[in-house]
């Protein structure tokens, strides 16, 4: 028998979904907690499964499905952010009385779908990650089915997203018709050792890179791809906006990481301008039109746009330092955006979820402390110290100064202070403006609150997340 | 070898361009009167009973999308069959997984309903 070790969590995922969806089927509708219960006891297993079993994983080595120390911490990322992003949700779903299991075992697939992304050697393999996972948000965008909003938003992005999943496929084709291989070592090593190409199949690698980087720019939500993530964002229930904007982002950055730094590095002078492109319309895009927006989750998601647009920078650049600065960018900018979802979970306004901006006016009279948790999050995504979003925008302008591209630098620094408006507007509203609506808590929850004082305490000693996000990348560039 | 494929540009072109001639010809070469009552529709001389879109009952939709899963399951089973003596113990097992996932499948929407019709 073959040693199943290297997929030994995926196994026990898929087994503890089966069983839980079985088990569900036949508990009483007040029992379903158990079934809660039983989901986040299995993720909690599975991260310890990962922990204890990380010398023997690591040591194995699979053609196609790579468990190096790279997959293993992110797989762990993934779990431990989705463990909170269920209690989040628990509690949210729970008080609307639209709690059904489902839900989880649904996020559960898409968790999954992110772990093989995690783990792919193999564009396919990546492929069925992508899709496993794009599946699993189509259907829990479309949760909330009362809403006939939520149904336009999930059919928009589930059109779109299928349209883009067909562009990746078309690119993996192209790539497949002119290297012969889809193995993403054996696409490097094909690149490396064709050295001087001719015109002709230099345009055939630039038809494929457009038609891949279009599609990871429309499920990463880069600008000109953007247009889904405000209604989706705007149309989902505030636990899949929760959802949405954090893990899925890392996944497409460990995607945008496998296949131009590890496959696509010798065709790096092809899609750095593409990206930067994307880059620095994101950033404008997103810090613009989110100046207009009175809905706060359309707010967010435009402030997601420019988040994106700050990662692809650090992408674009190409060298050690600046994917260095990516990634501490994403896994920064998933804690905050985690925060910030996850405070607005806990928060009713006149009984239902927070929608508007103004549904917030004077929350420091009533509720002094999660005001202040909003206040440090907002605070963080405008970059201000001594939080953790000021040292993701220092340490990526740092290095876009170090590499001499000194207007970029600027317009980044000039966009972020345009984009300072909207997260100290929220502020004001919070703390300057007299009480309109009628604001309780589901409860006070105190992991919401470590979640946000992570914020803080991550800005005041960034550097272990900085000697994580090194050593993540460190593996890419053998020098 | 691109060369070999010159038919096929062939009769795509004469298809595009036989196609097309036969449209635009009776669009420009036939008489155009349009009436109130030629454009109406037809229901043996009356007027029209009533909208002609029909009512359509999504447990259709539902029993299609079932039929789709296992038929692609069953699809999965005939080569299988097929090569099944020299894929010996191994192949039975994992083609076991598998049934086993769709299995479950099959309970979960036997116990929600999904195949009750009223």
């Amino acid at each position: 028998m073959m040693n199943f070790l290297f997929i030994m969590p995926e196994i026990i995922i898929t087994t503890s979904m089966s069983v839980i969806l079985l088990i569900d089927l036949f508990l009483k509708k007040k029992n379903k907690i158990i079934s809660y219960y039983l989901i986040q006891f299995t993720l909690l297993f599975l991260i310890f499964f990962l922990i204890r079993n990380f010398e023997q994983i690591t040591s194995l080595n699979h053609q196609d499905f790579s468990t190096d120390i790279f997959s293993i911490v992110f797989k762990t990322i993934l779990l431990s952010g989705l463990i909170i992003i269920f209690y989040y949700s628990y509690n949210f779903l729970r008080y609307f009385k639209v709690y059904k299991t489902e839900y989880f075992l649904i996020c559960l697939f898409g968790l999954l779908g992110m772990m093989i992304i995690t783990s792919a050697q193999d564009l396919l393999i990546l492929y069925l990650g992508i899709e496993l996972l794009s599946l699993s948000l189509y259907s829990i965008i479309a949760y909330n089915k009362d809403s006939a909003f939520s149904s336009e938003a999930a059919i928009k992005y589930y059109v779109l997203g299928a349209i883009a999943s067909g562009f990746l496929l078309f690119g993996i084709s192209l790539i497949y018709g002119l290297t012969g291989t889809i193995s993403l070592n054996e696409v490097f090593q094909f690149i490396y050792d064709s050295g001087s190409r001719d015109a002709v199949q230099n345009v055939g690698y630039i038809f494929a890179l457009t038609f891949i980087i279009v599609s990871l720019g429309f499920k990463f939500g880069a600008a000109p791809f953007h247009m889904w993530i405000p209604d989706v964002y705007h149309g989902s229930l505030l636990p899949t906006t929760l959802l949405l904007s954090s893990l899925p982002k890392i996944a497409v950055f460990i995607i945008f990481i496998k296949l131009l730094l590890q496959a696509f590095i010798g065709l790096f002078h092809f899609w750095a301008d593409m990206i930067l492109i994307l880059a620095l319309i994101s950033i404008v895009i997103g810090n613009i039109i989110a100046i207009v927006q009175t809905n706060f989750k359309r707010m967010l998601a435009y402030s997601t746009i420019a988040n994106i647009g700050f990662i692809l920078i650090g992408i674009s650049l190409g060298t050690q330092e600046s994917f260095t600065a990516a990634t501490f960018y994403t896994l920064s900018y998933v804690i905050m955006s985690m925060a910030i979802f996850g405070i607005l979970t806990f928060i009713t306004i006149n009984g239902k979820a927070v929608e508007e901006i103004s549904d917030l006016s004077g929350l420091n009279e009533n509720h002094p402390w999660q005001a202040f948790l909003i206040l440090l999050t907002m605070l963080s995504l405008a970059g201000i110290p001594p939080l953790i979003g000021f040292h993701a925008k220092l340490f990526l302008i740092q290095v876009l100064v170090n590499s001499s591209y000194f207007i970029i630098a600027l317009f980044a620094v000039i966009m972020t202070v345009i984009g300072a408006y909207y997260y100290l507007r929220v502020i004001k509203v919070i703390y300057f403006d007299k009480v309109s609506t009628k604001i309780n808590l589901i409860i006070s929850s105190l992991i919401v609150s470590i979640n946000t004082l992570l914020l803080l305490y991550l800005g005041l000693f960034p550097y272990n997340l900085v000697n994580l996000s090194k050593f993540l990348m460190s593996g890419f560039f053998s020098t | 070898m691109l060369i070999e494929y010159l038919p096929i540009l062939i009769f795509l072109v004469f298809a595009l361009i036989f196609a097309s001639l036969m449209i635009s010809v009776g669009f420009a070469a036939g008489p155009s009167n349009p009436d109130s009552e030629k454009n109406s529709p037809y229901e043996c001389g009356f007027d029209p009973f009533e909208d002609s879109r029909m009512k359509f009952d999504v447990r259709y939709y539902l029993v299609a999308i079932l039929f789709i899963i296992f038929d692609l399951e069953i699809a999965f089973l005939f080569p299988w069959a097929v090569v099944i003596h020299e894929i010996g113990l191994t192949g039975l097992l994992a083609m076991a997984i598998f049934l086993l996932i769709l299995t479950v499948g099959f309970i979960y929407e036997w116990k929600k309903g999904a195949l009750e019709w009223d």
